[in-house]
């Protein structure tokens, strides 16, 4: 079976900063909507 | 209702009061001429409705048109600060109501504005879209920027790849390059530099102790060779061909030695050699040693000397400490002239262990020579390479035997004259508080 990772440890870190950021954006909108739809 | 809310119904508020009037006729009305204001625009979008303290209604703007927000005011409504709810106007538009009491020109008024709910959440669902929207855009760039700022931070790893692939046994003096030494990978680059430069030590020890071996094994051989051939030029007598034979034994007898030394010093870098620790005096193991090399001590009218405590013992191989010190007094022997002296010494050292000093009345050791006297194959005066002289293979074995036993091993050259070889090992029988009480 073949392998999702990617070989180059260059990739890899790129997605690793892309996936926390898009972690952290998502964490952020979530709660920017509960807090305003909650207001 | 929200503290945003609150505080910008509540500017909404200062700035409408601040914009009205009472006009002659007894009629409150709003500047609207003042259109340079900068809170104007943001006020005609808000829903604005003015009451007389009887519910009859001074003022509405034009956004309101027709519609009432929230009917007749309730008791106390704005009296004591801002007062806030959910409303639906006249034509069901739910809205979010903030009004309060004020006093404009000794009439009491109450000034409403109001925020159309849908409004609101549309903006919300507006900016969350935009939001939504623009994540993919932000990520994107993210990535471009993290891929570009990942290659920048690996590119020393690249460097040093290039430059790893490019070293092999000839070219070992080539070094990893090192762009910043104070991070993580300046440090690997400086452990792999360090790393290279023992290889390289270790490369240029092995091909010198292979050209020195090889050197060392070619002059008996060439000397038995000479002495053969010449012998076989021209009819000899039977005791001149002994005398040949005799001193071809001579020239087998040093290639033996060399080998032996060879092999000894070859199974001790392999590890093959296990040492069988014992506990023995050390002076007896000395002047056994001594005994050994009389014959040369005599012959070259040398005063040897033994000195020290005989009951300490040292805790070692037996076997390899006696050859150690059979080569250091051989040395010392060696380097000695006619007529000198040489004396030992064994006592207990300053650390609680056995110490063994060797000194001689010989020539000494200059400072460029003494670093490397135990190296092999290193001889001080490389012009002399005589029989008496030795392959220079001695005091390297003595170094690995004594080292093999958690040894140390060292010299000293002797004010004046002389060298002083010197050699401690574990001991058994010396004071432990010995340092401290003297």
């Amino acid at each position: 079976m073949m392998s999702l990772r990617p070989r180059r440890v260059r990739t890899r870190l790129t997605l690793m900063y892309v996936a926390m950021l898009g972690g952290v954006l998502a964490v952020y909108f979530a709660g920017v909507s509960v807090l305003l739809f909650w207001q | 209702m929200s503290g945003i809310l609150k505080r910008l119904a509540a500017e909404d508020l200062e700035t409408v009061k601040g914009l009205l009037y009472v006009s002659d006729e007894g009629q409150v009305g709003v500047r609207e001429d003042y259109h340079h204001h900068t809170d104007w625009k943001q006020v005609q979008e808000r829903l604005l409705e003015i009451l007389g303290p009887d519910g009859s209604i001074l003022y509405r703007n034009e956004k309101l048109g027709d519609r009432t927000i929230g009917g007749a005011p309730f008791a106390g409504e704005g009296e004591h600060g801002y007062s806030g709810r959910s409303a639906r106007m006249s034509d069901g538009t739910p809205i979010v109501l903030i009004s309060r009491k004020y006093d404009l020109q000794g009439r009491t008024i109450l000034i409403r504005v109001g925020y159309n709910q849908d409004l609101i959440w549309n903006q919300l669902k507006e900016t969350l879209l935009v939001l939504l929207l623009a994540s993919p855009l932000v990520l994107a760039g993210t990535a471009y920027a993290g891929y570009k700022m990942v290659g920048r931070t690996l590119s020393p790893v690249s460097k040093m790849a290039h430059r790893a692939e490019q070293i092999n046994s000839e070219r070992l003096d080539e070094r990893l390059p090192i762009e910043n030494p104070e991070d993580e990978l300046g440090h690997l680059a400086r452990v792999f530099n360090a790393m290279l430069s023992r290889i390289e030590q270790s490369f240029e020890q092995l091909q010198r102790f292979t050209a020195d071996a090889s050197h060392e094994l070619r002059t008996p051989l060439a000397a038995i060779r000479s002495i053969g051939e010449v012998r076989l030029q021209e009819d000899a007598r039977p005791e001149e061909y002994r005398d040949t034979i005799g001193s071809m034994l001579e020239e087998v007898n040093r290639l033996s030695g060399i080998v032996e030394s060879l092999l000894t010093l070859s199974r001790a870098d392999a590890g093959q050699i296990r040492m069988q620790v014992s506990v023995f005096p050390l002076k007896a193991l000395v002047r056994e040693a001594a005994a050994l090399l009389e014959v040369l001590i005599d012959d070259k009218r040398v005063t040897f000397t033994l000195t020290g405590d005989e009951t300490v013992g040292a805790e070692a191989d037996r076997l390899y400490i006696r050859q150690a010190v059979i080569n250091i007094l051989h040395n010392a022997v060696k380097f000695t002239p006619p007529g000198g002296s040489i004396s030992a010494h064994v006592e207990c050292s300053s650390d609680s262990r056995v110490e063994l000093s060797v000194s001689d009345s010989g020539p000494g050791i200059s400072a460029e020579h003494a670093g490397k006297v135990f190296e092999r194959f290193y001889r001080a005066d490389e012009a002399r390479t005589g029989d008496d002289m030795g392959a220079g293979l001695g005091l390297s074995i003595a170094r690995w035997a004594v080292e093999a036993n958690d040894g140390e091993i060292g010299m000293t050259n002797l004010p004046g004259a002389g060298a002083k070889f010197w050699i401690r090992l574990p001991a058994v029988g010396c004071p432990s508080d010995r340092g401290s009480s003297q």
